[in-house]
């Protein structure tokens, strides 16, 4: 193990810089590991135990700073240390540091005056109060915090609304403000369309689409998934409706939700009818008469909202690509599946797009089973077995209290798809794969894996096993949109265009000729 | 600049007259002065909780006055003057620290629960080799220390101490954390334990060579029974209080891990002294 030692003699950092400068230290190219701490006996005694303890350590004292650093295979240690000196020098000699860490949102207001947002992700305990201060210093906010009890998400929001502030959550996920995106985002092209949303991959999937089709988003505004109940009355999307309505960059309003309760949407088509610019609304499942009734433009999926408005917005809609559905394929795909398999498997990290696939199988096929089911009859008892048509979200709070979301650490649907690879009533098995900020690196490589297996276990079963992918994200996200889609196709994994197009081809794939 | 607060302890000093010094170290939020006996004072930011020997002044980032490590200082009972900069001592408020009492309310098994329960879940998750060693080390000597402290055996109260000092990262090594935790209990008056807090004096000389020199301040602090007030104001919370949201907010925030190290010492003295009060 190569290690190299540095001694700053007599050097008192307070703890949270010190924090900062491992972090900082262990970013450096060819480190492994960078230790740093006092020189007290107890310390070096530890360095000596795992193999770290150098002569320079040896000699140091309770009062100086040690800073062990180990590097990786092949790199000079000389030039590591060089770099990693470099690298604490530079961020001790900063007057402002994009990483300095604050104790509280009061002091890192004082010392950032120009910030008006805060993004809020501590424990579900502690969020509430958190966001409250936040308010109260005027940011805006984004919780992307969950279990946060009803109570104080609507006692937050009349705060805002009474302050003229975004509180955009909890459980929100997903935002574009001014051109940044917040939490996760995808990389869009800027232009005239504002989406206010109560879905974060569903908001995710319209800014998508929007960009897709040649037009461009102004502002995503996200509202947390309980905005419209009939609890919290839908206050932060009627805001989020009125920021826009005053945005200058905005010219075209997408509303983003799944049904919302009969009072709110009520409330919201009245402010809809009173709206000066043209307004789209999906709401996945929404009852056509009544939006159209209130001026507003129907679209019955994200894909459809997108192209609406992309339309409204000034791109010719002939020189869009809309992705039709491949008839053919269908053809070629329900050929190589036997009677026996009759089932779809949706395996999502994306609630939303786990919602609208599910939504749009169930029409030709009948029930599905899943665990974000409204019908109590279709609620999945047991959410490691499936049953006829399953489709499971995996980013719903069962599968992610004290883990992170698939879209960070896709891991936990492996096990799955190698499981409903094993079923042989299974025909397809529909998954997504989530680009943008936020999101894992490579979700593509980090599921290939269990990919491989599932198609070699029904293989081997002597049957096709189809498994649609649906990979969302832009030619701008970070991890190479192009480069996620040719290795699924490599495998024999065919590639669905948007999540509609998956729910479509879904049902096609897996229907059967009554006999 | 603008002042408020002082512990009369130190204003007590600099009224003495002749109090003469050099900037020992300067952060953010705290300059540290060391006179020549070899003493450490503090000057805080305003928002900062009560301190031992500290003066708060309303200032934001300490860091930017053009105060600088070896700058002379000199005072008295009017002023203090650190490099270039004066700090007047007219209608400065002195505040002490007065004694708590323990007096355990049915709270305390519940707080220690939710508080042990919540510092678990806020471990780091991935240290390196050695980082995990000395993680092991400081919860193996704690809960020596703990289980001593429950079958009151003083040899090895003063053993598994002495041997948390200097351990740990940070600028305030975690071990001293923990035993800062622990004097924080010990001092109030009437808890389980109040008679081992003699041990401490030996735990504070050997810390003197075995610590860095704010560390070091910071617990013979504590066992002169001064000690920050958020930290004395978690621990009666701890005691008393159905809802502790706030004051484990606060302690939390001291620090980057040292909010954490201070309430593991007082959750493991709470707990030998809740597990022995029920009779386990």
């Amino acid at each position: 193990m190569a290690v190299k030692t540095i001694i700053r003699k007599n050097t008192y950092f307070d703890s949270v810089s010190l924090m900062a400068l491992s972090t900082k230290a262990n970013g450096v190219e060819g480190v492994k590991q960078v230790n740093i701490a006092m020189g007290t006996t107890m310390n070096k005694d530890v360095l000596k135990n795992t193999g770290l303890l150098q002569k320079e350590a040896e000699d140091a004292k309770p009062g100086d700073l040690m800073i062990v650093i180990e590097g990786d295979e092949g790199y000079d240690m000389d030039e590591l240390l060089k770099n990693v000196e470099e690298v604490m020098e530079r961020k001790t000699a900063q007057g402002e540091d994009k990483d300095v860490t604050y104790s509280s949102i009061e002091a890192a207001v004082k010392q950032h005056k120009e910030a008006n947002v805060a993004v809020i992700s501590v424990p579900g305990a502690y969020a509430s109060r958190v966001a409250g201060k936040a308010l109260r210093e005027g940011l805006h906010v984004m919780m992307f915090s969950d279990n946060v009890s009803l109570e104080d998400e609507i006692a937050l929001k009349k705060e805002a609304h009474e302050r003229g502030l975004l509180m955009m959550g909890p459980d929100c996920g997903t935002a574009i403000l001014n051109g940044k995106g917040l939490c996760f985002a995808n990389e869009v092209r800027k232009g005239s369309i504002g989406i206010v949303a109560a879905s974060g991959t569903g908001a995710q999937e319209v800014s998508v689409r929007i960009h897709d089709f040649g037009g461009g988003v102004s502002q995503l505004i996200g509202t947390g998934g309980r905005d419209l109940s009939e609890e919290v009355g839908g206050i932060m999307m009627l805001d989020g409706i009125k920021a826009l309505q005053e945005d200058e960059g905005t010219k075209t309003i997408i509303l983003v939700s799944k049904p919302p309760a009969k009072k709110v949407a009520d409330k919201i088509y009245e402010v809809v009818k009173k709206s000066e610019k043209p307004i789209v609304i999906c709401f996945l499942g929404g009852v056509k008469d009544e939006i159209e009734a209130s001026g507003a433009i129907y679209a019955k999926t994200t894909k459809q909202a997108a192209l609406q408005a992309v339309i409204l917005s000034g791109v010719p809609e002939e020189t869009i690509n809309k992705h039709s559905l491949n008839l053919q394929l269908i053809e070629e795909v329900k050929a190589k599946l036997t009677p026996e398999q009759k089932y779809v498997r949706g395996l999502f990290c994306g609630g939303t797009i786990c919602s609208e696939v599910a939504y749009l199988v169930k029409e030709e096929v009948g029930e599905i089973y899943s665990n974000i089911s409204k019908d109590p009859k279709y609620i999945i008892g047991n959410l490691e077995d499936s049953k006829g048509h399953t489709f499971i979200d995996f980013g719903d709070d069962s599968f992610t209290q004290g883990r992170p979301h698939p879209m960070i650490d896709p891991s936990l649907r492996l096990e799955r798809i190698v499981k409903e690879a094993k079923d042989p009533e299974v025909g397809v098995i529909a998954i997504d794969m989530i680009l943008g900020y936020g999101s894992h690196m490579d979700p593509v490589g980090a599921t290939l894996p269990a990919i491989k297996e599932a198609k070699k276990i029904a293989a081997e079963a002597g049957r096709h096993l189809e498994i649609l992918a649906f990979v969302l994200g832009t030619e701008l996200d970070p991890q190479v949109f192009d480069d996620q889609v040719e290795r699924l196709m490599a495998e024999g994994v065919t590639i669905s265009s948007s999540s509609e197009n998956t729910g479509l081809l879904s049902r096609g794939f897996i229907s059967k000729e009554a006999k | 600049m603008n002042e408020l607060m002082i512990h009369d302890k130190f204003l007590e000093r600099l009224q003495e007259g002749n109090f003469r010094g050099t900037v020992h170290s300067v952060f953010q939020k705290a300059i540290n002065i060391m006179d020549e006996e070899g003493i450490l004072y503090t000057i805080l930011k305003k928002e900062m909780d009560k301190g031992p020997m500290a003066l708060h002044v309303l200032e934001d980032d300490l860091s930017c006055l053009n105060i600088n490590v070896k700058d002379p200082v000199t005072g008295d009972e009017h002023q203090l003057i650190l490099g270039k900069v004066s700090i007047s001592l007219k209608e400065m408020i002195p505040y002490g620290f007065l004694q708590r009492e323990y007096r355990p309310s049915p709270f305390l098994a519940s707080n220690i629960k939710k508080v042990r329960l919540q510092l678990e879940e806020m471990k780091d998750e991935n240290p390196s080799p050695y980082g995990r060693e000395v993680e092991r080390l400081l919860n193996e000597r704690l809960s020596h220390l703990k289980n001593a402290f429950m079958r009151d055996d003083e040899a090895n109260i003063l053993e598994a101490s002495l041997k948390l000092i200097g351990l740990g990262p940070g600028l305030t090594p975690s071990g001293d954390d923990m035993i800062l935790g622990i004097l924080s209990v010990l001092n109030l008056k009437n808890t389980p334990h109040e008679k081992y807090r003699y041990l401490y004096e030996q735990v504070i000389e050997h810390a003197y060579t075995q610590t860095n020199i704010l560390s070091y301040f910071g617990l013979k602090r504590a066992y002169d029974g001064w000690i920050r007030q958020d930290i004395t104001d978690f621990t009666i919370a701890m005691i008393e209080k159905e809802n502790i949201e706030k004051e484990l907010e606060k302690i939390l925030q001291i620090g980057s891990s040292s909010g954490q190290d201070i309430a593991y010492g007082i959750l493991s003295l709470l707990e030998a002294s809740d597990i022995e009060r029920k009779g386990v």
